[in-house]
Order: C-alpha cells, then sequence, then structure tokens
C-alpha cells in the first residue's frame, strides 16, 4: 500500500523518534506532494576516474580508492558538470529516517531522465534506514550537463511494510547512518569469503 | 642582487597566491611581511565546509573572514580581511569551529559580545570544544556563571576555565540571552538523527543545537558532530532559499543573527 500525504505527514509529525518519518531539512512545503516525497541533490560528489593503477576488483576495495575517486564539494548555487558516461556519486541534500513499518522507492524525475540522467540504481530504501541517499548519477546523453546542487532530483515513494525485522539502526547494517555519499561496500559482502574458497567447477 | 634563495621563495609565494582569487591575493599582499609567507603555505590546503560555515555564524565586522586549516588556533587582520587558521584535526566539529569567534574577538569584549549574541551559551561550549582559551576567557566564564549558574557546566568545562588566569583591568559585562532549550536536540542527536523540529524543518535554535551537541556522551562526540553540522547547514540554507525565493510557500521559519 502506498502512503498518501496525510499519512506522511503525519508520519513525520509522530511524538516517538522511532517511529517518526524524517525528511530534513524541508526547504518546501511542496516537497511532500500526493503520495511522495521530493528529494534534492546535495552538495557532496564522489568522482569516478580513470585508474592508473588498475581495475576496481570488487572482491578487495578497502584499499587504495583514491586512485579512482575524489571527492568534491559543490555548493547550492553552484554547479558542477556531468559528461556523457561519467559515473558520479551524489547524496540527497536531505537527512531521512524511514521508520520500521514503512519501507521507499527512489524514482528518479522524468524531467531530468529526458535530459539523459539517471539518478539512481539501488532505489529501495528499507525499513529502518537512517541517513542521507547516495545517488548514482550517470549522464547516458551524449552532450554535457550541469548538475545544480538543490534541485529536485528524486523523489520517495513510500510503501507500509508488515511484519519487518531491523535492517539497520541496530542490527550492524552496512549503510547507516551516513551524511555524505559513500562509496561501495560491496567487498564487506560476507559470500566473498564462499567465493574465494571455491575452486572452478572442473578444477577440483 | 637576490640570491637564487630568494628567487626561490619569491616564485613560490607567486606561484600559489597566483591561483587564488584577486580579493584574497591582495588581502594576502597586505599582511605583514614577516607572517605573510606562513599564511601562503596555510592557504593552499581547502578549507573544510564545517570550518567556512560556523566562521559564516559567528562572524562579525566587516571585513570578510578567510578560514584556513592549520595545526592550531591563529589570527592575523589587517584593513583588507581577517585570517583565521583552525586546527584541521577538529575542522569537522561545528561547536568547536564557532571557537573561530572567540579567536576574532581576543581580547576586545565589544567583539565578544557579538559573538555572543549570535552563539549564546555555545560560545563558553566553543572554547573548551575548540581548546581555545583567549584573554577574555576569565571573563567569559565569570559572566557565563553570573547568568547562568554554575550547575549548567559540565567537568571537563569548569576545569578547563579553571586554569585560565584572569586578566587585569576593568570587568567585562556580557548580556546573554535564555538559557538554549537543547533537550529535544540533544535526544535526536543521541538517538542518532540529525536534529529538526516538528515535519522535519531545520531547527531554529542553533545555539541550542550546538549546546546539545556538547553534551552528547564521548562515545558519540563525532558521529554527532556530523549530525549537528547537518542541522546547522540545513537552517542556514533554508534562510536563503527563503530569501531567494519568498513567494515559494516554506515550512522553515524565523530569521535569527546569520
Amino acid at each position: 500500500m502506498v502512503i498518501g500525504e496525510a499519512a506522511l505527514r503525519r508520519k513525520m509529525e509522530a511524538p516517538n523518534l522511532p517511529e517518526r518519518l524524517i525528511v530534513t531539512p524541508l526547504l518546501s512545503a511542496e516537497q511532500v506532494n500526493g503520495a511522495s516525497v521530493d528529494v534534492r541533490l546535495g552538495t557532496d560528489f564522489i568522482l569516478m576516474k580513470r585508474s592508473a593503477r588498475g581495475p576496481i576488483d570488487p572482491m578487495a576495495m578497502d584499499t587504495g580508492t583514491s586512485d579512482y575517486q575524489e571527492r568534491a564539494r559543490v555548493e547550492v548555487g553552484e554547479k558542477m558538470i556531468l559528461h556523457p558516461n561519467q559515473l558520479v556519486l551524489g547524496v540527497t541534500l536531505e537527512f531521512i529516517q524511514v521508520p520500521q513499518d514503512l519501507m521507499a522507492y527512489v524514482i528518479g524525475r522524468s524531467s531530468w531522465g529526458r535530459l539523459g540522467l539517471m539518478v539512481a540504481t539501488a532505489v529501495m530504501v528499507s525499513p529502518g534506514y537512517r541517513g542521507s541517499l547516495t545517488l548514482e548519477l550517470a549522464n547516458l546523453a551524449d552532450t554535457p550537463v550541469y548538475l545544480y546542487p538543490g534541485t529536485r532530483v528524486a523523489q520517495l515513494v513510500f510503501h507500509q511494510v508488515d511484519g519487518s525485522s531491523p535492517a539497520y539502526a541496530g542490527s550492524g547494517g552496512k549503510y547507516t547512518g551516513p551524511v555524505g555519499p559513500e562509496f561501495s561496500k560491496l567487498s564487506w559482502d560476507q559470500d566473498w569469503q564462499a567465493i574465494r574458497r571455491i575452486k572452478p567447477l572442473g578444477e577440483q | 642582487m637576490e640570491t637564487w634563495h630568494e628567487i626561490a621563495w619569491k616564485n613560490w609565494r607567486e606561484e600559489i597566491t597566483g591561483a587564488l582569487p584577486i580579493p584574497v591575493r591582495e588581502a594576502v599582499g597586505a599582511l605583514d611581511e614577516t607572517v605573510r609567507t606562513a599564511w601562503i603555505a596555510r592557504l593552499q590546503a581547502p578549507v573544510l565546509p564545517c570550518a567556512r560555515t560556523m566562521a559564516h555564524v559567528v562572524r562579525g565586522g566587516s571585513k570578510p573572514w578567510i578560514l584556513v586549516p592549520g595545526l592550531s588556533w591563529d589570527i592575523a587582520e589587517n584593513e583588507r580581511a581577517v585570517f583565521i587558521a583552525y586546527p584541521e584535526a577538529y575542522g569537522n566539529d561545528p561547536l568547536a569551529m564557532a571557537a573561530a569567534g572567540l579567536v576574532w574577538a581576543q581580547s576586545d569584549p565589544g567583539r565578544m559580545q557579538q559573538v555572543i549574541a549570535k552563539i549564546g551559551a555555545a560560545a563558553l561550549w566553543a572554547a573548551w570544544e575548540g581548546q581555545f582559551a583567549g584573554p577574555l576567557a576569565a571573563s567569559l566564564w565569570r559572566e557565563f556563571v553570573g547568568a547562568y549558574g554554575e550547575d549548567q557546566v559540565d567537568g571537563p568545562t569548569r576545569e578547563f576555565f579553571s586554569r585560565q588566569p584572569s586578566v587585569p583591568g576593568e570587568p567585562h559585562h556580557f548580556v546573554w540571552g535564555n538559557f538554549p532549550d537543547y533537550g529535544t536536540y540533544y535526544e535526536q542527536l543521541v538517538y542518532g538523527v540529525v536534529p529538526h523540529d516538528p515535519g522535519g524543518s531545520s531547527p531554529r535554535d542553533i545555539p541550542a543545537v550546538l549546546t546539545a551537541l556538547h553534551f552528547v556522551p564521548q562515545d558519540l562526540r563525532r558521529t554527532a558532530a556530523l549530525l549537528a553540522f547537518k542541522a546547522v547547514e540545513g537552517q542556514l540554507l533554508s534562510r536563503a532559499w527563503r530569501r531567494a525565493a519568498p513567494e515559494a510557500e516554506n515550512v522553515e521559519g524565523g530569521l535569527g543573527p546569520w
């Protein structure tokens, strides 16, 4: 069930912190509209760059990320350029807490999509998530496009969840509480331990 | 005739200052020659967003402030600008960075009053958090206790100020506002979310957010600093948004001294 505007506003006023839907700062009341909450592009970015040393190995990314990424800050009122085929990690201006009985989908605004800008691939926000949302920004068009922090780039559509267990706070979730963009934590996955040990079929 | 050493230093200075915006370059050029090279060296490193933002919050006077990272607090001032170096290790902490106001005030009670007018009781916390005790530290302590009582002060802050010597001269009197109502923001910081007002609005009371941060337990302190800064930043942005788009309906309200 999608949560409508009146219920969203009630959730945002919930007196009990764990039950509260938090989206802050809200620069405009219009951001809560219909059955969604618009989120804005934040000011911190991780720029991906061509590596001089080697490819990214998702099994071992714990060191040396400065070889293929750098952080940048672009204030509201400034702009940055996103080139064709360039991937940049951005972040929502808003800090978000999704209460345990809700989850959300991040949906890019079609107005940006028509310029070639893809906003998010990790589209689900789990119950209990708390932090700013990292956005994967990619320019799929052939023309460079400017990004302006403070613009509305995506919307969150919230759904009711029955019987969820804590996915984040207090349970060691990987993405709890960031206020800036975060690089992939794929190398933290437990699956790598098994994958490292498995010999290819035919070599056993 | 110049030695090669002198030429090398001259070229080095020109290379660094050549990349600076013209007003900054002119302000650096107007610094006393004995300190100019040290400030030029500091200008090579980028200022952290939190340090820059908090300087904006506490800034007084008519001259621009130029913040630079360093190993400790330092200040140089000329007719064009105020240069303030902050300890880079504390640069992501909004309360520690509020001490930039105390560095600017130095021994001038009029300036100190301006800082107090902006961040209230947080002026005292900023001294301990930023580890800066200027010539007015003893007066700041005495006046704070006179206004709010010593019960409001935690042990580390009390101990910090007990070590500060009194400077002889006329007593200074400062006007303080009400003690910040920080309980809600404290609860939010300890819980682990960005301080906010009902509905998601940014906190209107920045001194209360800073006071809440001061009382957060040490094991949560560094994470809480990031959350508190996000709240301060959100409030400043909300005010700017409100000024820039007055026709738009806006959920944020209230205008403060910033």
